[in-house]
């Protein structure tokens, strides 16, 4: 049943009504175009990289167990020294990358005060044991129980590299996978007391899988 | 297209009356119920699984540290749990989980001058689309097109 | 050789989108070239290259040339049937292949039913050639299935593990599919009557169909989706407002808002430039969605791998938004209604508040999904959005959405006297109550629960109570049997009573909800082999592991004995996948299901000495999947039925019953 429109009750303007779709659709247009704008911006950024709140912090105050051999080693111990902390797996193609870096660095810096460590991340030790069998040894590496310390770094995969400066503050974050030339400069920018900040490298593999 | 099945049915003039048995049955059952659910126990609330159920799972994105199956978000949960039993309260947990991750691991976006246009933008369109329907509406008063002459 | 086909089948698609495209502007214009054979041999060509395409990719699978890039990328020779079938959409280049296919279905669907003259339906043809164009061109350069490899490896990775788990992630796409190109059907003669200025409502009659298929098989793929996530996930859930999920939500939403405001239309004349902005804002969305899901702007489970389609996609659905918006603001005087609405409380009013609720909703998840990306874009923070934001919008909307059905389905139409509305509705909601009383009383005293169960009573009773009234009417008239005359009811209206039937779907969808997200328990225990324990309220027994190996994974799991009171209920098979090129061990949860509540198993860790199990109980849990697919059913019912030819029975039916009101 349709109705027939009331002359009475019409509203018989149809200019009016057609300036008032132009104006709403000229709004929307608007609000469209800076809604594309905004999501174009976001192509080639991946999504899974999160920035991270520690800069600035003093490093936790955690205890953790060698990797190999019996004893532990204390975070907060390192004061007076610069301290690397490198968060890694034997599953993650990133950190196997990288590894070779890490170690000249170490070797490089040791005779600077700057101390490394590596920090296991959810793995089985056999397989990490194997992992430094293969690729070397240049600093010791701690098992992570409970995941304690990733979870305190804020840690959202690996390679994930922290730069804690002499005073024991979080001073500096290397987010995937870190090279020689980019390690080397971010410590050249610890010892001459300033702070390196945040950097993306690239991203972490958060999984065995993925 | 007139259908007197579906349209009117009983016919609108002469609806049945309504006997005092269903107003009966009808206050009485919504009493029960009222009652029920007043006095109903609380139930005991895992506080664990609430604040679980605020964080976003840094392995799994898509999934609350509560619901996520990876190893990160196990040991997020016991470490949650751990710090409810030493009688930390919900909010410093919760901060202690964004002194390290940042805002991003609330899965409910904190109120700041950035998420204002989120939090006010359903009332917006609420306001938007009432006053988009009161003008498909027939005007109350009618005002006449042609003034009587 | 098999891939030279393919492009060839590709490139045909191009040329047939053009020629669609052409003649559809040349019968648009002059009508007395518009004819059948016309426009269905440009798509039939159309629908030859989609055929080709996926012929080809289909054949290169089966019979695993690993010479094609897309087959080395995503196919092992151990993958079984039907996932090697299935591996043609399991990943982009393959999945735009099957858009191109289904959408020359539609078109051909279109073309059969074109009558020579009809200047809109040319329109509308080239319309949809113009996105077929797009999705083969894409097919054609960006997202090429059919790129040759110099080096031919002897074997491949196979399908992601998750999407070879369960039979329901090989049908989950086509049925989306089937929903998202749809809606390009009603898009297309929205737009063709928009371009000739067409007054009247026509186009929204012709395509009320193809709408209602699009709706029905999109809301199955959604429903099927959440089933799949519940089988093979392993937490327990259906729906986890991940963005991908909201992406084809979004549109089903408008669709819905769009399925019930034609209503309102074809009956009062009124809501004719929204109705245009709803199917056109549909078919953008299905875009969007798209885009959302392979461009690897937004981090998801579901993700696709990034890729150059993502700018593509974007670009498509800005071109399809101003274009459109600039259309109807050009047609601005024809599509303005001139007419009103009565009165707020009245039939009408009802499908008015229906789509106001379902547009908020869907501008909540809209904005919820994509308000992390704008916040980065703009300052660089990064935020979240997730389940606590949307449940606390989507559940009291879904509360008023509930309320509305029930009231607004037995409400006259341009104004309903209070008086005529208790009448319709006061019997449900004594039964309503009643029930609420019945649910307090045997112990179950949560808020949502009562409400709910309450509401979904009130969804379907006036409906059933108007069946079983107009059902009597027939039988007093003509003296047949009960049975004849509620089927003769329902064939006098398909579509509302379709429509019931997909209300019934929802109401039973809203219990299953409020039960499991109210009444569900979950707890872990730790079991050594042989040892017995309890966990709420069943006893458990950790009979042993095994180990099976497949010809495409080695399966690991746990066979665990649940009883109740010494009485055996079910022995389940939790179980950790492996496949060889994944090193993570993908968990199947084993559910037991019976009318009472899933049992849902699943393994938190196996070594040799114990297993850590995680029990969850979701009662009646499968009432969440029947209303889903009955909500499906009912859209399908609506339109598959057929109305019967008029007969003087009705008049004696009238004369019995009284006159209109």
């Amino acid at each position: 049943m349709t109705s027939s429109p009331d002359p009475i009750s019409e509203l018989a303007d149809p200019s009016r009504q057609s300036r008032r779709i132009w104006a709403v659709v000229s709004v929307v247009g608007v609000l469209l175009l800076a809604f594309l704008v905004v999501l174009g911006s976001r192509f080639g950024s991946d999504p899974s990289l999160v920035k991270s709140p520690l800069i600035g912090k003093p490093v936790p105050d955690l205890t953790l167990p060698l990797l190999e051999g019996d004893g532990e080693v204390s975070l907060r111990q390192k004061r007076g020294t610069i301290l690397v902390i490198n968060f890694w797996a034997s599953w993650c193609t990133a950190c196997r990358d990288e590894h070779p870096d890490l170690m000249a660095t170490a070797a490089a810096y040791a005779d600077r005060g700057v101390e490394f460590l590596g920090i296991v991340y959810q793995d089985d030790p056999q397989a990490a044991i194997a992992f430094l069998d293969e690729l070397g040894r240049g600093y010791p590496s701690v098992l992570d129980p409970g995941s304690l310390a990733a979870i305190e770094f804020g840690v959202f995969g690996v390679p994930e590299t922290f730069f804690i400066d002499a005073d024991g503050i979080i001073a500096g974050k290397i987010t995937g996978q870190s090279n020689a030339f980019i390690l080397a400069s971010t410590l050249d920018t610890l010892l001459a007391g300033g702070r390196p900040g945040s950097q993306t490298v690239g991203t972490v593999q958060s999984s065995p899988d993925s | 297209m007139s259908d007197p099945l579906v349209d009117t049915e009983p016919a609108p003039d002469a609806p049945r009356p309504t006997g005092k048995v269903v107003v009966i049955l009808l206050a009485a059952a919504v009493a029960v119920v009222a009652i029920g659910l007043i006095t109903a126990p609380p139930r005991p609330e895992d506080r664990t699984k609430i604040i679980a159920a605020q964080l976003r799972c840094p392995v799994c994105q898509s999934e609350s540290v509560l619901d996520s199956p990876s190893d990160t978000a196990r040991q997020m949960r016991e470490l949650i749990a751990s710090q409810v039993a030493e009688g930390r309260t919900d909010q410093e947990i919760i901060d202690y989980f964004v002194a390290r991750y940042g805002t991003w691991i609330l899965l409910d976006p904190p109120a700041s001058p950035r998420t204002i246009p989120l939090l006010v933008a359903p009332a917006v369109i609420l306001l938007l689309g009432l006053w988009l329907i009161r003008g498909r509406l027939r005007p109350r008063r009618r005002r006449p097109a042609v003034p009587p002459s | 050789m098999i891939a030279l086909i393919g492009k060839a089948g590709v490139f045909l698609g191009v040329l047939a989108s053009l020629e669609m495209i052409r003649r559809g502007i040349v019968g648009f214009r002059r009508p007395e070239r518009a004819s059948r054979a016309y426009l269905g041999g440009a798509t039939a060509a159309l629908v030859v290259g989609a055929v080709v395409a996926m012929g080809a990719l289909q054949a290169a699978l089966l019979g695993n040339d690993f010479s094609i890039r897309y087959i080395a990328e995503n196919h092992s020779r151990s993958t079984p049937f039907p996932f090697n079938v299935a591996t043609a959409w399991a990943a982009l280049e393959g999945s735009i292949v099957l858009w191109g296919l289904v959408l020359a279905g539609y078109a051909w669907s279109v073309v059969r039913r074109h009558r020579d003259g009809d200047d809109v339906g040319a329109g509308a043809t080239a319309v949809i050639g113009v996105v077929a164009l797009f999705f083969f061109g894409v097919m054609a350069t960006v997202a090429d299935p059919f790129q040759i490899l110099d080096v031919v490896p002897p074997d491949g990775p196979g399908p992601n593990p998750l999407l070879q788990n369960h039979i329901m992630m090989a049908i989950h796409p086509p049925l989306l599919y089937l929903g998202f190109v749809g809606f390009t059907v009603p898009f297309a003669f929205a737009i063709a009557s928009l371009a000739k200025g067409e007054p009247g409502s026509r186009w929204l009659e012709r395509t009320r169909t193809w709408s209602l298929v699009a709706w029905s098989f999109l809301g199955l793929g959604i429903v099927i989706g959440g089933w799949w996530s519940y089988e093979v996930l392993g937490w327990g859930g259906f729906w986890a407002w991940d963005p991908v999920e909201n992406a084809s939500f979004i549109p089903w939403l408008t669709a819905t808002a769009f399925i019930h405001s034609a209503v309102v239309e074809t009956r009062r004349g009124v809501l004719r430039s929204w109705n245009y902005v709803l199917v056109i804002l549909t078919f953008a969305f299905t875009i969007f969605g798209t885009f959302l899901t392979r461009s690897g702007v937004i981090g998801s489970v579901h993700a696709f791998s990034q890729s150059a389609i993502g700018p593509v996609l974007l670009g498509f659905f800005a071109v399809i938004l101003f274009a459109s918006l600039t259309l109807i603001a050009f047609r601005a005087p024809v599509v303005s209604s001139p007419s009103r609405l009565d009165s707020f409380v009245s039939r009408e009013g009802a499908f008015l508040l229906n789509n106001l609720i379902l547009s908020i909703l869907a501008a909540v998840v809209l904005l919820g999904t994509t308000y992390p990306m704008i916040v980065e874009a703009i300052s660089g923070e990064q935020i979240s959005v997730g389940r606590p934001f949307f449940d606390r919008y989507a559940i009291p909307l879904c509360y008023l959405l509930l309320a509305s059905m029930g009231v607004g389905t037995v409400a006259p139409y341009r104004k309903a006297r209070p008086i005529v509305l208790w009448d319709r509705i006061r019997g449900s909601l004594v039964v309503a109550a009643l029930a609420g009383a019945i649910l307090v009383v045997t112990g179950i005293r949560v808020g949502h629960v009562v409400a709910i169960v309450a509401l979904a009573i009130l969804v379907v009773g006036p409906a059933a109570e108007r069946l079983w009234r107009q059902a009597s009417a027939f039988m007093a008239a003509r003296g047949e049997g009960r049975g004849r005359s509620l089927l003769r009811v329902v064939r006098r209206d398909p579509r509302f009573w379709g429509g019931q039937v997909a209300h019934l779907g929802v109401a039973i969808l809203a219990v299953g909800v409020a039960l499991y997200g109210n009444l569900s328990n979950e707890a872990m225990i730790e079991l050594r082999p042989g040892e017995t324990g309890s966990v709420l309220g069943y006893e458990v027994t950790y009979l042993e592991s095994f180990q099976r190996p497949e010809p495409n994974r080695l399966v690991t799991g746990a066979r665990v004995a649940v009883s109740r009171d010494g009485d055996l209920v079910a022995v389940m098979e939790p179980r950790l996948n492996q496949y060889p090129n994944f090193q993570q061990a993908i968990g199947t949860p084993a559910v037991n299901i019976s009318f009472a509540r899933d049992i849902y198993m699943t393994i938190r860790r196996l070594d040799p000495e114990s297993v850590i199990l995680d029990v969850q109980t979701h009662p009646i849990m499968y009432l969440v999947w029947i209303g889903g697919i009955m909500m499906a059913a009912g859209g399908f019912a609506s339109f598959v039925i057929r109305k019967p030819e008029r007969d003087d029975l009705d008049e004696a039916v009238r004369d019995h019953v009284g006159s209109p009101g």
